[in-house]
């Protein structure tokens, strides 16, 4: 299956990209497309902690709705990654 | 919705004439804006355009939380600093320039910033509480004093090109600690922003903020507005209150209903409510907790 995957605020700078199409089994949660990604170490240090699960401050948006880590993507699923921002 | 409210001047219909044109706002809303203490937290970039919007909106009272002076990296987005200001106090300036627009406004300029001890004094003293603070620790204290007094708050921030607003009603929303169950270990408190993007989110969450106290519109309850200027796309993404969470889940979903969202301001609360005083402890409010029936 294909997703495409949506980063925002610091996370799309730590990845480099603002949005990327990537391809994984028919299935794979939210969190093992994600684990899968690589964009360097502090980019993997935004998103999971250090026992691999994602962390909880991260909103996952998936199709428009907030999602889960666990939930099992299917292709042409949109997802979108925020990091918290605060303000100033 | 209880709310206190004051009659107007002649000067004062003159003043917000235009926007009493707008449907359910009129002057009943106008009043209900005069009757209103804000409390916000930072007058920088996201806070200083806020207020002012509340200030030019006709709101009765601001207590402005921020503590610091005036620096010169401050300029590009604060614009209730001045210049002339550098090395000065900002909430002092920022009362300066606000009193400049409406000389009927009601500051209190509180040369803090919002803390675990302060906090709840602080928002005891508004009616409706705007976070614009870019510190998490002073964000959750804040979180924390409006679920116990049941007051909303709005919640404002940005990162380079994008923002995003909520607003939070206790019981009925979730609260911040619902969003963030914990505190960003990779938050910085100094990040790249632009002054027009901030000041985007702070003109939405000021009319977020009129809508609730004048009661007209629907707001951003329940919902995330997310908006990246860089192409100019907003978002809306449905938020909801999460199980079991240690700041506001014991609220039942009765209190803070949405056109209840704002906290009562009797005219009698206001009488007996001082200045704020440092070294006062916030009391929090047992009317908020879920009754047995829940």
């Amino acid at each position: 299956m294909t997703v495409t995957l949506t980063y925002f605020a610091q996370i799309r700078r730590k990845a480099g990209v603002e949005s990327e199409t990537v391809t994984a089994t028919d299935g794979t949660t939210v969190h093992g497309v994600l684990a899968a990604i690589q964009h360097g170490a502090e980019f993997g240090e935004l998103l999971f902690e250090k026992t691999g699960a994602l962390r909880p401050v991260i909103l996952l948006v998936v199709n428009g709705l907030p999602s889960t880590p666990e939930r099992m993507l299917r292709d042409g699923d949109s997802v979108q990654v925020f990091s918290p921002v605060a303000g100033g | 919705m209880r709310i206190h409210t004051e009659a107007l001047t002649d000067e004062e219909r003159t003043t917000y004439e235009w926007q009493m044109w707008i449907d359910g706002l009129g002057e009943d809303g106008q009043r209900r804006l005069k009757g209103a203490t804000a409390l916000v937290s930072r007058c920088g970039g996201l806070g200083g355009p806020l207020c002012y919007h509340l200030a030019s909106a006709g709101i009765g009272g601001l207590i402005l939380a921020h503590a610091g002076v005036v620096q010169t990296a401050d300029l590009n987005r604060q614009i209730l600093m001045t210049h002339d200001g550098l090395g000065k106090s900002r909430v002092e300036s920022a009362k300066r320039r606000l009193l400049e627009l409406n000389p009927r406004l009601r500051i209190e300029a509180v040369p803090e910033n919002v803390t675990e001890d302060n906090a709840g004094a602080l928002v005891g003293l508004a009616d409706i509480v705007f976070d614009c603070a870019p510190v998490f620790a002073e964000r959750f204290a804040m979180n924390r004093a409006c679920v116990e007094q049941g007051k909303p708050m709005i919640e404002a921030a940005m990162f380079e090109m994008e923002g995003q607003v909520t607003t939070l009603i206790p019981g009925k929303t979730p609260c911040l600690a619902c969003l963030y169950p914990e505190e960003p270990p990779a938050w910085k408190r100094q990040f790249p922003v632009l002054g027009a993007v901030s000041a985007m989110a702070a003109a939405i969450a000021a009319v977020e903020g009129i809508k609730l106290i004048a009661g007209f519109g629907q707001t951003l309850a329940g919902t995330l507005l997310y908006y990246d200027s860089r192409n100019m796309t907003f978002q809306r993404i449905p938020v909801a209150r999460r199980p079991g969470c240690e700041v506001c889940g014991m609220l039942c979903d009765e209190v803070g209903r949405a056109e209840d969202g704002v906290g009562t301001t009797r005219q009698s609360d206001r009488q007996e409510r001082s200045a704020y005083m440092p070294t006062a402890a916030g009391r929090p409010s047992d009317t908020n907790r879920c009754r047995s029936s829940c």
